[in-house]
């Protein structure tokens, strides 16, 4: 048979074989789906509980569902409250002594409950120098020293009445300098820290809260959200400032800070606020701050998403979260009510979500879920939850399996893990899903030194710190352990090698004989002779190259699935290895027809199999530095990779060297030329794309077009 | 040349064969409507006074006021479709009239061309006010034709009465509309069990998952106003809206207690195409109720194409034919001691017994059940080439370890369920799994040797398989040919629906309502002589679906009738059968039932839960409950069991591993063998004498003695006293600790 049909065969295969990888890699599966007619049925309860988990697989959180810390006491409806009827429950608050108020701003009330939910007090007349005042719109309530404040909304004040309903005073928008001009004041939520502050969130304001002394009188703003800016946004800014005259730049949308829509005074007087829905259409970031008596956020996650990580569509259209509002304990941790799913979410003091439950929406019917949940306050460790729409409370209690993730998670935070191990356990016990529970005992053994545990539960619940460091001191342990073993082999292998490196030399061993094996290898470490050999012998070889491009790909794959557990965060859920087919083979390919391309009209006599050959072979170092990294992803802590970083890094310049060497020669360019020739190259790359893509754009229309036809030919 | 019109013709011959298969219509079975609508369709109307008589009851027919009403010649007691008015006397001293909504007899909801929405029409207004009502003396009893002038409808209403009950039935094929405006939905009688506002002598019935009572409190202007279907939602039709979790209603009864009376309302016809619907709380209505809501044309969503003006618009298509079955619910009045829900359960369970074969059991009660999860579905990697791969999660050798150290370290008897041991695991693949067990999950010899296990230690073992849902062709089944169809003939293609991330995931099909009998058949040839005790079909149990493509299985069309037969051949090969919270047809031919409900949906409006499931089969069948492990809170549902009598159950799996957490399984996070198996041996062996006393015992009674304390007395003497609050509570049986129960027996 003839060299060049095997060539051809060699090369049809390889075509076909690259072509199936493709198609497998286009193949997705089809995912798991839990139909209803399965024979697992979830919890009875009419709403879900979940939670995240971070770093899993994913670069995004892993929505899971978890045991249920929060389960429903009971319903306050108008009856519970002691009214006739309710018309708007508008918000719904605490004072120190844990008596529940509930604001009725249509019906102009406030009801008033003990901490076991019996109603003590009914203010259905709220007066004002004996006048009775309509509260309609009044939106924010506070109770504390046996003073009940109301954010009077539309009625732009803030009233503070006794226990009679009679108002002993008001804060009005004060006469300072410090208000902007134009400024409305429409006081929606407030609230007073136990030195006498009052924080007081006006709607539309983007100042951040007014703040009033002890004394009532007016500080100033406090605590604004920033505006988050991409660097597109920083270089549009620019542009209109350069280019734009004063019509058009006061056409322009201006961004601005978003208001709070709640704010809560915390431990040591911190104050906690949220955030409403910014977008419909993006994952937003930084709903909560928590500010320090500076107005800084000390909590500073401006890049976290709380709340819900997908933007679902309800009613199908796509809906956001909007957090309307957050409630803190005397620890520190805090929940927040989604009003759109009507979820709460309940975080710790660092932010970590234990929680969600409540809501799913609907009609609200059921007990836990609500049709315009809108305010939430905390009864000791009870969660109320107001619903606007159906006028009641919703009393949520901590389920025994609550309370000791939250006594687990307390002792984690304050590093008393030998402690925070024994309940750890009783939770992994009843929720294996609890990444907390994997976290806290990883952090337990560790401390211990127990780091075969401290591994396996780092593993478990994707704590990659203390998997690195447990890592670390076990193979320390073990090398200290076998060190003269290790030590002995190193000097027996180093041995042998020189060893065999004379004997090599002395008697002309060839391990390798098939010259275009050997060309490929020279090429490593003498690029000028083997491409020379390429161009002038035919020493190229079309499958060896081929070989290499495979490995490349298959290296690409598994340094992405495959690499060490501390160094590798494998998103299953987005990863396609169509695209890292793409991005190796498919760019090796790209850049090579472009280079034949560009290189035969300027006058480069390198052959298309030629480009492709060194192409393929110049990837050698790369190879290697890929290999290296994967074995050593296993061996190494992350902190240890700098020099495998270095080592990876330097393998990609000397492949850049051989590839630049190898057009060189095989063109017989010199560099000028080359770097002129590479320039249009990329330009020729990216025409070939846009073309592909073109063509990609048409043939899902034909396909469209095809399968509609189908279909109506099938049902007519 | 020729070969160019050669090609030519084969393309032809190719759109022709295309063509053609879109011209199989599904219509190839007779398919019934409704009646053109005539003007004034009847004149003629019965007089004032006594229509007709039964041993028990008595129709009369006040043609002033167009109503019915049926008297208890026993008691005395009065029914009628509306409400007594007990509104107090306004300001003037007159009586407020009835609220329309309560004033009528029948809601009927029709679609509106012009809207392409439906809209409900009262008899009261659309009807009676009017005086088009006209009324017919008929074989024991009397045909109403309430006619909706304006909007061109007429519907008859037969009420007759019967020795034990009175009947009210609606026949769809009778039903007039003009065609255009047509009727899809009749509510029957919403008021007749009903109570006004806030009286404390009684409650609603509703059959929301295990039952539960509602109390007639006044919530607001609109009220709780909604309806869930009985034997659980329409699978072939593809909903977006369901948001929440909510409970099967597996039994068609529903009832109401006013004082020392009670009417049972039993849907004794046409149950698959029946809601049980509510109007609680309204003030502006005065009376809450609770009814039946029958649908009577099938119909699919249609959903708006992308940037059409009203984007979110979904328009309903609704079947051209209406269900065949008549309408009917009978009403069944209580009295004395019988006037409450135990009362309810007891004439609904007579009932059952006279239209199927319900027999008392004699098999024993497992303590617990357990059911292991061989497999999900879990997107996996080679090479970085996505596949579709089993996640294992327990194997038959791991099944037979478990089942071998439960025997060795419980007390009480047990009972093994393999679920998703199938091909493609707990998730839909093939029809029925493949029909045999997964080979990553063990070999036939591994059956063998568990089935030897339990069979030795009289353990009975189930094998679990999903019949109705698959995604994808193979074993003789294709998608195309095989799958439901829609009114429009397409393939239903169900969408798996996160509540959370409210995502559509990807979907699977149902399989034809025809071939079903065919696949268990298969299903059961292949294992009558395997040595397995017998199968579970959990999803046969529990849900209903229409098929536009088969004969009368339209509006989810005789699902019962031909469960049942399907239910009844699985026993004739020998093999039992385990129902997994079955509906009541399904529980009738069932030799065990596991996942029996435990909880309702918890509507605001629920006053309490009622084991009403429990009451009407315990002592026929044995149950066991929802899956404790699984259960919100494990301590609750161990007390729910007990009161109800109802065995344990828990889910297992071997394998556990964190990758579980990316399936659509995450929910089971508390299953891991290893966890759980001591908590079990504790918690069932605590409670295996209780079990034993309680064989084939029917509940006689059930008591609220308060808000959380409950006794249940069974007809063997055996009594258990339940106490869900927080503090020690005295019964009549001894002091019950907080959050715990006292079961005894008494001489009787």
């Amino acid at each position: 048979m003839e060299l060049k049909t095997i060539w051809k065969r060699a090369g049809r295969r390889a075509l076909v074989l690259l072509l199936g990888l493709m198609l497998l890699s286009c193949g997705l599966s089809a995912g798991a789906v839990a139909p209803r007619t399965s024979s697992l049925p979830p919890n009875e309860f009419p709403y879900e509980s979940y939670t995240y988990w971070e770093d899993f697989n994913t670069s995004e959180k892993q929505q899971v569902y978890c045991k249920p810390m929060y389960t429903v006491a009971q319903v306050l409806d108008a009856k519970a409250v002691g009214a006739e009827s309710l018309q708007l429950v508008a918000d719904v608050c605490t004072d120190e002594n844990n008596n529940i108020y509930v604001l009725d701003s249509t019906g102009s009330a406030v009801y008033v409950l003990d901490s076991k939910y019996q109603p003590i007090r009914q203010i259905t007349n709220i007066t004002l120098d004996g006048a009775k005042l309509d509260l309609k719109g009044a939106s924010g309530l506070y109770a504390c020293k046996n003073r009940i404040y109301i954010a009077d909304t539309d009625h732009a004040r803030v009233l503070v009445l006794g226990m009679d309903g009679v108002v002993v005073d008001q804060l009005l928008l004060p006469d300072s300098e410090l208000i902007p001009t134009g400024f409305e004041y429409r006081p929606i939520k407030l609230a007073i820290d136990s030195e006498g502050y009052t924080y007081i969130s006006s709607d539309g304001s983007y100042f951040g809260a007014i703040l009033y002394s002890p004394e009532q009188e007016f500080l100033g703003f406090y605590g604004a959200n920033t505006v988050r800016a991409s660097a597109l946004d920083v270089l549009q800014n620019l542009y209109r400032r350069l280019f734009s005259n004063e019509t058009k730049r006061a056409a322009d949308e201006l961004s601005l800070p978003f208001q709070f829509t709640d704010l809560q005074v915390g431990p040591e007087n911190f104050i906690y606020t949220t955030t409403g829905r910014t977008t419909n259409d993006e994952l937003q970031y930084g709903q909560v701050c928590i500010l320090n008596p500076g107005g800084k956020d000390v909590l500073s996650e401006t890049s976290k998403n709380f709340a819900d990580v997908a933007v679902g569509s309800l009613y199908r259209q796509r809906q956001g979260q909007d957090l309307s509002g957050i409630a803190v304990d005397a620890d520190g941790y805090f929940y927040l009510i989604d009003t759109t799913y009507g979820r709460v979410f309940w975080y710790d003091e660092k932010g970590n979500l234990l929680s969600s439950f409540g809501g799913s929406f609907g009609d609200g019917d059921q007990k836990g879920t609500f049709m315009l949940a809108d305010a939430i306050a905390l009864n000791g460790t009870d969660v109320l939850v107001s619903d606007e729409q159906r006028n009641t409370v919703t009393v949520f209690r901590m389920t025994e399996y609550g309370k000791l993730v939250r006594a687990a998670q307390s002792l984690t935070l304050d590093a008393e893990f030998a402690q925070a191990a024994e309940l750890w356990e009783q939770v992994e016990a009843q929720d294996q899903n609890s990444q907390l529970a994997y976290r806290g005992l990883a952090s337990a053994c560790y401390d211990a030194g127990d780091y075969h545990n401290a591994l396996r539960y780092a593993k478990l619940g994707v704590e990659r710190e203390v998997y690195a460091d447990a890592f670390a001191k076990l193979r320390t342990a073990f090398l200290e352990r076998h060190f003269t073993l290790v030590f002995l082999g190193i000097l027996v292998l180093a041995a042998l090698l020189i060893v065999w490196l004379v004997y090599r030399h002395r008697h002309n061993v060839r391990l390798i004989r098939n010259p275009r094996v050997q060309t490929a290898l020279t090429s490593v470490f003498h690029p000028f002779e083997a491409f020379r050999q390429v161009k002038e012998q035919g020493l190229g070889s079309t499958v060896i190259a081929t070989v290499l491009l495979l490995l490349y790909y298959v290296l690409s794959v598994l340094n992405e699935t495959a690499g060490g557990f501390a160094f590798t965060i494998f998103d299953s859920s987005h990863y396609n290895s169509l695209f890292v087919l793409l991005g190796s083979v498919g760019l090796i390919l790209l850049w090579v027809v472009s280079n034949w391309l560009v290189c035969t009209l300027l006058g480069g006599i390198g052959k298309l199999r030629e480009i492709y050959i060194i192409t393929c072979y110049s990837l050698i170092p790369t190879l290697v530095g890929s290999l290296t990294r994967l074995i050593c992803t296993h061996l190494l802590s992350p902190e240890e990779a700098v020099f495998l970083n270095i080592f990876v890094t330097a393998c990609t310049l000397y492949t850049a060297f051989i590839l630049i060497v190898g057009i060189m020669r095989i063109h017989d360019f010199g560099f000028g030329r080359f770097l002129g020739t590479t320039l249009l190259s990329a330009v020729a790359m990216i025409i070939i794309v846009f073309l592909l893509f073109l063509i990609y754009l048409l043939a899902q229309q034909i396909y469209t077009w095809l399968s509609t036809l189908f279909v109506e030919l099938r049902y007519r | 040349m020729k070969r160019f019109k050669r090609q030519i013709l084969a393309g032809l011959c190719g759109a022709l064969l295309l063509t053609g298969t879109g011209c199989a219509s599904r219509t190839d079975f007779p398919a019934p409507n409704t009646q053109p609508y005539v003007s004034g369709g009847a004149t003629d109307s019965a007089a004032t006074g006594v229509v007709c008589e039964s041993a028990k009851f008595q129709l009369r027919w006040d043609d002033t006021e167009k109503q019915v009403q049926i008297v208890d010649r026993v008691t005395g007691a009065v029914w009628s479709p509306t409400p007594p008015n007990t509104a107090p006397l306004d300001e003037n001293g007159e009586q407020p009239e009835l609220h329309p909504q309560a004033h009528s007899d029948l809601i009927v909801t029709y679609f509106d061309p012009e809207n392409l929405e439906e809209k409900q029409l009262y008899s009261y207004n659309g009807a009676v006010r009017d005086g088009n009502v006209t009324a017919k003396p008929i074989d024991k009893g009397l045909r109403v034709l309430y006619d909706f002038v304006d909007n061109e409808i007429s519907v008859p209403v037969d009420y007759t009465v019967e020795d034990d009950c009175f009947r009210i039935t609606v026949r769809p094929e009778e039903i007039c509309d003009n065609g255009l405006t047509y009727v899809t939905q009749v509510g029957i009688a919403p008021f007749l069990c009903s109570l006004p506002n806030g009286s404390t002598d009684g409650y609603l019935f509703l059959p929301d998952g295990t039952g539960t009572i509602a109390s007639p409190s006044a919530l607001s202007k609109l009220g709780s106003d909604g309806s869930t279907r009985v034997y659980g939602d329409d699978l072939a039709i593809q909903t977006y809206d369901f948001y929440t979790t909510t409970q099967n209603v597996s039994l068609p009864v529903y009832g109401v207690k006013r004082g020392d009376n009670a009417l049972a309302a039993i849907i004794e016809s046409a149950p698959e195409a029946a809601f049980v619907s509510w109007k609680i709380g309204s003030t502006n209505i005065g009376h809450s109720s609770v009814y039946s809501n029958f649908h009577i044309r099938g119909y699919s969503y249609v959903e708006s194409p992308a940037g059409f003006a009203a984007s979110t618009m979904v328009v309903k298509l609704f079947d051209d034919a209406v269900t065949t079955e008549p309408l009917s619910v009978a009403f069944y009045p209580l009295s004395g001691e019988k006037a409450n829900y135990v009362g309810m359960a007891e004439c609904y369970r007579s009932n059952l017994a006279a239209r199927t074969k319900l027999e008392k059991t004699d098999k024993s009660q497992p303590s617990v059940s357990l059911k292991y999860v061989g497999g999900v579905q879990q997107k996996a990697f080679f090479l970085g080439v996505p596949y579709t791969g089993l996640l294992k999660l327990t194997t038959l050798r791991d099944a037979a370890e478990m089942t071998t150290w439960f025997r060795e370290n419980l007390n009480g008897s047990l009972l093994v369920d393999l679920v998703g041991f199938g091909k493609s695991g707990v998730d839909p693949g093939v029809v029925a799994g493949g029909f045999t067990v997964a080979s990553g999950l063990g070999s036939k010899k591994d059956l063998r040797a568990l089935q030897d296990y339990c069979n030795g230690q009289d353990i009975p073992l189930f094998l679990d398989f999903d019949v109705v849902a698959f995604a994808k062709s193979g074993g003789g089944y294709s998608r195309l040919s095989d799958a439901t169809k829609l009114p429009n003939g397409q393939n239903v293609r169900f969408r798996y629906y996160d509540t959370v991330s409210r995502k559509g995931s990807a979907s699977y099909y149902l399989l034809n309502r025809s071939q079903l009998a065919p696949t268990v058949e298969r299903l059961t040839e292949r294992y009558a002589d395997s040595g397995l005790t017998g199968l579970s079909l959990s999803s046969l149990s529990r849900i209903s679906y229409s098929d536009y493509a088969t004969a009368d299985a339209q509006v989810c069309g005789k699902i019962a009738q031909d469960v049942s037969a399907i239910l009844a051949g699985v026993r004739q090969s020998g093999l039992q059968f385990l129902a997994d919270a079955p509906n009541d047809y399904a529980a009738v031919n069932a030799d065990y039932v596991i996942d029996a409900p435990l909880y309702s949906s918890a509507y605001n409006f629920s006053r309490t839960d009622v084991p009403f499931y429990q009451i009407v089969l315990r002592g026929y069948v044995p149950l066991n409950g929802t899956p404790i492990n699984l259960s919100a809170d494990g301590d609750d549902a161990i007390l729910r069991c007990v009161e109800s009598g109802t065995g344990l159950t828990y889910v297992l799996l071997r394998n556990y591993t964190n990758q579980l957490i990316t399936t659509k399984y995450s929910f089971t996070y508390g299953c891991a063998y290893e966890q759980q198996r001591d908590g079990i041996v504790k918690t069932v062996n605590k409670l295996t004498n209780y079990y034993a006393g309680l064989q084939g015992a029917q509940i006689r009674s059930h008591r609220l003695l308060s808000d959380t304390l409950r006794v249940t007395e069974f007809d063997n003497g055996v009594y258990a006293v339940v106490n869900y609050g927080s503090a020690e509570a005295q019964s009549p049986y001894g002091a019950v600790p907080a959050h715990g129960y006292l079961t005894g027996r008494v001489a009787r």
